[in-house]
This record gives structure tokens, sequence and C-alpha cells, in this order.
């Protein structure tokens, strides 16, 4: 069982090219779908409720640093929203700041991964979340 | 000139008070000598008139005259009375002729009236040989005989028979139909007193010149002193910088120190008279005339700040303290007080004022400085931990993806269709190269690391806690005690502060660690840890024996990434700069003295405790 979709969101199409390609590899076969800043993955969530009630509870991968809307402040809404505080968030970044990790934990993200710069760490990390992804499953997205 | 007035006037007044003492005295003398002298020339006069009116009776009686009978009756028999009479007279003279009188003037005066005129009877010793001249019976002359003639008896003060003012006692002389006078002259009674007025007038005179020379030369030195003492308060007053001033009890001026000219422009006589109240500006008048003025008030105040308007008409701050003067019978009677220009005073706190709030505005302005130098560095820290990381992890990641697409195209690739020179490139040369891309990546990942560290350590909350720097050197020195087997540590004088552990467990360990890493090869190591206690600090000395600092190179120990000397040592450049940012962050300063070859002495100050 697997999420049907995947929200990556990394204004570093770099980033989410590697995270994609590591997803990938360990068997991960769901929808993954890259956007580019916060508001895209509000307008998206938006979007998927008024079309298809019955649609799965997406996955969330969110970068903090981005332009228009940054990580921080999409968590908040998302985990601030009655409809949508039960999809899983994980938060992506590459800084290590214990201030920021602390706030998103606060705000209720899921899990918090500090993006390795060591392409063997990022390959195990990524791995881990795909395979962690593998075998938890959600209820439907409402 | 004053003086020598007053001491005249003295000796005036003294001499009429002298003169009236003694002619009271004289007059009240006098008067008793003169009663003494009536009463005394009235016996005599008596005690002769019934002396002679006894000779008289007992001449007629040998005459058989009919001495019952009155004169003017005794018809044929007066011829008898006639000698009988004339006995009784010559019997007298006779009598008189022994007798000079008394004193120098006093005798006694005999008379009868004879046709209208009175007859005197007996020589008198102002004309020994001769009665005097009759005198008319109405004149001026013997009017003590004429009342005794007219037999009426008393004392007098009248001119006798020459015309010399005299003192009589008259009586009349019965049987003879005589008068007698006892008299002397006035002159002779008032003689001694006259003299004994002039004497002890004179005296007293004398006395008094005397007296007053003797008072004087005493009193000089008391009044000189007293005149000195006067002049030195009054110097006193006049010389200090402060006017000093007194009000009457409506607040009138009634003195002013001289130095009010230079204060405020009045000259002393014209300020003096004048209502102080109405030098006060208008604003405050009300209040400084309560304060003057109002009986109830009497307190003393100090210090109470008045504008006063001067000889130009300008206002003068002043600066007024003053007591309230009593009257002996304990009534208002005014003010005693002194007043200071303080103007400069006011000028010279204003531009303190002035200094001060611009300082202030210094200090906010740097704070404000210091806070957005504050939150830059924040957001460095940020951007070192993100945006350099960022392109960081794709240039690895795909340096890594293209290590491992290469890897299969390696794996794949015909070495006979492709040539061995291709096959090289991708085989070796590429792989090589993305190696040398990794590593370089891995360099900068830490460096990234470190400038985060040395950011976060200077943003970290302190724990200021008692901490003994003994306990925590001999820590670190454990954690590389197998470097220090043959090297010679000694501690010494290591106190207990109030600081930050974990700051000071970062700067031993670094100082310490490079103490040991550069040791020197050739010879026993030796590092020797002091403190010295100075007023607010405590100065730390880590010293060894090592390699040591050339000379051009201490000045950029303690930079970022800096690192001197001969790499021998592992080490990432931080260490000083670490060092130096956490005792800077402890209130103290760091510093290096170092001979290239000698060895390596730090010195660190700490404070006593953090505010």
């Amino acid at each position: 069982m697997q999420f049907s979709t995947i929200l990556l969101v990394d204004d570093e199409s770099a980033h989410s090219t590697l995270v994609e390609r590591n997803l990938r590899r360990v068997g991960l076969t769901s929808e993954i779908v890259k956007l580019e800043n916060g508001q895209q993955a509000l307008d998206w969530l938006e979007k998927m409720k008024d079309k298809n009630k019955e649609v799965n509870t997406p996955f969330i991968l969110l970068d903090i640093n981005m332009p228009v809307k940054n990580g921080i402040e999409v968590l908040a809404e998302i985990k601030g929203n009655q409809n949508t505080c039960h999809i899983p968030v994980v938060m992506l970044s590459t800084t290590d700041s214990p201030e920021e990790i602390e706030q998103c934990y606060k705000l209720g993200c899921n899990a918090y991964i500090t993006k390795p710069i060591m392409h063997d760490e990022f390959q195990e990390k990524i791995r881990e979340l795909g395979l962690f992804m593998n075998i938890i499953s959600l209820p439907k997205y409402h | 000139m004053q003086e020598k007035r007053s001491f005249y006037l003295l000796l005036l007044i003294m001499s009429i008070v002298a003169l009236v003492t003694m002619a009271v005295t004289n007059v009240i003398l006098y008067q008793v000598a003169f009663k003494e002298k009536s009463q005394s020339l009235v016996e005599t006069a008596q005690s002769q008139a019934r002396l002679i009116e006894a000779m008289a009776r007992y001449n007629r009686r040998t005459n058989r005259i009919n001495w019952e009978t009155p004169v003017g009756e005794r018809g044929p028999t007066s011829l008898l009375s006639e000698r009988a009479a004339a006995d009784t007279i010559a019997q007298l003279k006779d009598a008189h002729k022994h007798y000079i009188g008394f004193g120098d003037t006093g005798e006694f005066v005999l008379a009868g009236i004879e046709a209208e005129k009175i007859v005197f009877l007996l020589s008198h010793r102002h004309d020994k040989n001769t009665e005097p001249k009759p005198v008319p019976l109405y004149s001026e002359l013997a009017e003590p005989m004429r009342r005794a003639l007219f037999v009426q008896s008393g004392v007098m003060v009248a001119k006798d028979y020459r015309g010399i003012e005299v003192l009589a006692a008259y009586e009349p002389v019965d049987v003879l139909n005589f008068g007698i006078v006892a008299k002397i002259n006035m002159a002779e009674i008032r003689a001694p007193f006259i003299r004994a007025a002039v004497i002890t007038w004179l005296i007293s005179l004398v006395v008094i010149f005397l007296g007053s020379l003797l008072f004087r030369k005493i009193s000089t030195p008391i009044v000189e002193k007293i005149r000195d003492s006067e002049k030195q308060y009054r110097s006193l007053v006049e010389d200090i910088n402060e006017w000093v001033w007194m009000t009457d009890e409506k607040g009138i001026l009634i003195y002013s120190s001289p130095i009010v000219v230079d204060l405020l422009g009045y000259l002393h006589d014209d300020i003096v008279g004048q209502s102080l109240i109405k030098l006060v500006a208008k604003s405050s008048r009300n209040a400084a005339k309560k304060r003057l003025t109002r009986h109830n008030h009497k307190s003393e105040f100090t210090n109470i700040n008045a504008q006063i308007i001067n000889a130009q008409g300008k206002f003068i701050p002043m600066e007024f303290s003053a007591s309230p003067i009593f009257a002996e019978n304990g009534d208002f009677a005014g003010y005693r007080g002194v007043a200071r220009d303080i103007s400069e005073r006011i000028k010279a706190e204003k531009m303190q004022q002035e200094y001060q709030q611009n300082l202030e505005r210094q200090v906010e302005e740097r704070t404000t400085d210091l806070r957005e130098i504050n939150e830059e560095l924040k957001n460095f820290t940020y951007i070192v931990s993100h945006d350099l990381r960022s392109p960081l992890v794709s240039i690895v990641g795909f340096s890594s993806e293209i290590k491992e697409d290469i890897h299969d195209v390696g794996l794949s690739l015909n070495e006979s269709a492709v040539g061995p020179g291709i096959k090289t490139i991708v085989v070796n040369t590429i792989p090589e190269s993305l190696g040398f891309i990794n590593q370089a990546a891995e360099k900068m990942e830490g460096l990234i690391n470190n400038i985060l560290a040395l950011s976060r350590m200077g943003r970290r909350e302190l724990t200021i806690e008692k901490v003994s720097t003994e306990g925590i050197i001999n820590r670190n020195l454990k954690a590389i005690a197998f470097q220090l087997e043959d090297v010679d540590v000694s501690l010494k004088m290591l106190p207990e502060i109030e600081s930050d552990a974990i700051s000071l467990e970062q700067i031993f360990g670094n100082l310490l660690g490079n103490a040991v890493k550069f040791l020197h090869a050739d010879r026993q190591g030796k590092i020797e840890i002091w403190a010295e206690e100075e007023q607010n600090y405590w100065q730390f000395y880590i010293r060894d024996n090592g390699k040591g600092i050339a000379e051009k190179d201490i000045p950029h120990i303690f930079e970022l990434f800096k690192r001197v000397g001969e790499q021998q040592a592992q080490g990432d450049g931080m260490g000083l700069t670490y060092v130096q940012t956490l005792v800077r962050r402890l209130g103290g300063k760091i510093s290096c003295e170092s001979m290239l070859g000698i060895g390596t002495t730090f010195k660190f100050s700490l404070a006593k405790t953090i505010d």
C-alpha cells in the first residue's frame, strides 16, 4: 500500500530531482507532484478537495526556504486547518538550525529531515523516507 | 575726629553732672547752715534783748522809775527814766567796748528812734570809734532794726545800716524802747560754701579729666579690638562672592554687601531702602512676598531660586538662603541671608543635560546599530546554513549521480568499439574529477559548519554559575592525557569564578589543545597554567615551551580559518577565533606573546562576575 500522491515542494528543482530519483530507487511508484513554492502546494490541496473528495491523502515533503510562501507558513496553514491537519508533512531543509527545527515540530510537522550534503547520507535518508512511506498508509483525503 | 569730639562731650557731660551734684549738695548744706545761723542769731538777739531789759529795769528801779508806767505816760518821772536809760546805755557802751563781735562780720546793733530817725547807740566793729550815722526811719537801709523798733521779732535777710546785705535777727528791747539786731554779713555765711564749691568743683574737674584719660587709655584697646573684629566680620561678609543682605519685616533691604554692584549693578546706597521683593521677577514676586514678610511663615529657607531684575533690567537667576530675624520681644523683624548668581551653574547644568541627552541619543543609535548588526548576523547564519549549503547539496548530489551513471556506462562500454582513450576517460578520468569535486564540496561543508558553530556560540545563552577553573582544566587535561605522558604540566592559583562552564571548557580545551599540539619535538614539553587576581577580573596564563609563533604571524592568529606556521598538525583554523569569541562574551580579552622556537604564552582575562 502506497500513498497515491507525494507532493514534493521545493523551489530548487535540482533538489527535488535528487529526492525523486532516490525515492524511485527504493521502489516508490506513487505519483510525485513537484511544486516550486508553498502557495502552489496550498492551491493544489484546495483544487484536489474541490475536484475529488475521494482522492487519497497526499504525503507532503516540504522545503522551508522558498519564495512566495515558505515551508513554515505552509506547514502552519495545513496543520492549523481541521480539514488538512491529518496530512503527513515531512520538512526537508538544508538548514539544521535548532530554532527552526523546534518551530516546525511545534507547528506539528511529522518529521524534520536535514538534507545532508554528502550524497551517501542523502541517499540513505531518502531511502529510509521512501521505505517509511511504503509501509504506512493513511485514510482517504476528505 | 568723631572720637575726639565724643571724648570732649563725655568730659563736658561729666563736668556738668559733677557741678549740678555739687550745687545741689551745697545748696542743701547752705540752707542748713543758714537756718542754724539764723537760729543762733535769733537766740543771741533775744538773750541780749532780755539782758538789756534786765539792766534797764534795774537802773530804773534804782532811779525810782515807775517802770510799770508806759514810756509815753511817765509824765514828770520821765526825767528819771531818761537817766536810767542813759545809765543803761552807758553801761552797755562800756560792756560793748570789750566785745569785738562774733565771726568776721557778726555784731550787735542797738538803736532807738529819735526824730523820725533811727539812731544807733553803740559804736560798731566797722567803725570802731563812732556810732554809725542815723538813718531815716523809712528807707531801704536797716530794715531789721526798723522792724525791731516797731516791736517785731524775727530774722531776715536785708540791708543793714551800711546798705550791706546781712542776715539779721531783730528783737525789740522793752523798757528802753530800743531795738536790737544781731547780724552777720551774708557774704560771710556764703563764703565757705562758695569756696567749698569752687574747690570741689576744681578737684572734680581734675579727677574727671584724669578719669576720662584713664578710661580712654583702658577703653581704647578694647574699642580697637572690637573695631578689628567688626572689620574682620565686615570683610568676611563683603569679600565673599555671595550677596549678603538683610531685610526688615516688610522686605525692605536694610543691609546689602557691596558685591551687589558686581552681581546686579546696583550701588549700595541705591539698593538699601529698596524692597527686595520688588527686585524679584513678577512671576514669582507673590511667592517672594509671602516668604519674606508673612508673619506666620518665619521659617528659614535654603536654596530657593528666583529671577532677580538687575540694574539693566535683565533677569539674573539667583539662589537664596536666609533665616528670620526676631526682635528681642520675639516679634518677626525680617530676614538675613545670602544669595548667589547661579547663571553659570544653570548654563553648566543645561550643557550637562544636553550632553547627557546627546550621549543617550548616541547610545540609542549605537544600540540600534548593534541590534541591526546582530540581526544581520542572524541572517548571515541562516544564509550560511541554508543558502550556501543548498547548492552544495546539488553539486555533491549530481556529481554522485554522474559517478554512478558513468560507472554503469563504463561497465557496458565496449572498449573495442570506442577505443582505449574513451574507456580511460570514462573509467578513470571522469570518476577522478568527480572525486575532486566531492572533496572540495566536503571541505566547503566543513567550513560552513565551522562558521555556523562560531555564530551559534556567539549567540548561545550563557549559564552563569560558580565554576572552579581548576576543575575545568583538570577535566580537559584528562581528555588529552594520552598526549601528555612526557609533558610537565603545572597548575597554580586557579580560582573559582562566576562564569559559563561550557564556554570555559572550550576556552581551556582549545588553548591546552594548542599548547600540546605545538610542543617542540626536541625537548621535554612544559606547560604552566596560572592565574593572577586583579581588581575586577582574573588574568589567566597558559605558557608552553613549544615551537612558538613568528612575530609577523601573531596579529593573525585569531583570524577565522587562519593557520600560521608549518602545517604539521591537524586543525581547521577555527580554535583561536572561537576562543576569542568566547573570552569576549565572558567580558574578557585575550592576547598572545610568543617567540619562535622558545614558546608561547596566551594571556586572557575573565570577569569575576558577569552581569
